[in-house]
């Protein structure tokens, strides 16, 4: 979970293993004031994001995906549902600025809705709302332009 | 949920980390060794003690010297005066 929101927020395998090793090391001396396991889940993705999301702003540019870094999802079982248009739609959600970017990455990769979401990132519900509904169009809109389409959900 | 929204969820799968990621973590969190301060700190507490006792050492050695020299100086006044003792006696 960890090093994997550090991933899909940096697009740089070397830089996300930087982010989610500061993210346990300071849960690690953080400890004490973890109150239970969901706490502590709670915790390292926040501590995660913020920190990929610093990470990336400290480098002022967007990540550049590298063809190594364009791993398939599912190719342990050796049948990656469609692989081309997963490649794409990570370097899609990749030229999405941070914060809209972290949202997608929460929502996709963590399950969490929008409430929780808002939660994690200190956000106004709202906003987060506005980051989905914007970067789901603009994706729908840069796929279109490749031909590649999809309905609007209802 | 369309169908964008299931290709988002595939695309965005967790990752898994590096191999050796959680060695590397734990190795990071074991406490350090001290560092080179307080290594030179200790390496210098050393040569101090050490010099200190073969100064120490040093001490005592010329204390024995002046002692036997003393002796000396003691034995060979009484002999000077045994002999001289020895003259007058045979004259």
């Amino acid at each position: 979970m960890v090093f994997s929101l550090a991933y899909h927020v940096l697009h740089d395998r070397a830089a996300a293993e930087e982010v989610a090793q500061e993210a346990f090391l300071a849960l690690h001396r953080s400890m004490p004031r973890i109150a239970s396991p969901e706490h502590a889940v709670f915790w390292l993705r926040k501590v995660t994001v913020q920190r990929a999301i610093d990470e990336s702003r400290r480098r002022q540019r967007r990540p550049v995906v590298a063809f190594a870094e364009t791993r398939e999802p599912g190719a342990a079982d050796g049948q990656p549902p469609d692989a081309l248009l997963a490649g794409l739609l990570r370097r899609l959600v990749a030229s999405l600025a941070e914060a809209p970017r972290a949202v997608m990455v929460l929502r996709y990769q963590e399950d969490l809705d929008p409430t929780e979401i808002a939660e994690l990132l200190d956000m106004p519900l709202a906003t987060v709302k506005s980051h989905l509904q914007r970067s789901l169009a603009l994706l729908r809109e840069k796929l279109e332009r490749r031909g590649v389409t999809y309905g609007q959900a209802g | 949920m369309d169908r964008l929204d299931e290709q988002l969820k595939i695309a965005l799968a967790r990752d898994e980390p590096p191999l050796g990621f959680a060695d590397r973590v734990i190795a990071a969190s074991q406490p350090r060794r001290p560092t080179l301060p307080y290594r030179a700190l200790a390496a210098g507490l050393v040569l101090f003690l050490a010099g200190g006792a073969a100064a120490w050492r040093h001490h005592q050695g010329e204390a024995a010297k002046a002692q036997v020299l003393a002796a000396v100086r003691i034995t060979a006044g009484k002999l000077h005066h045994i002999q001289s003792r020895v003259r007058e006696v045979t004259r």
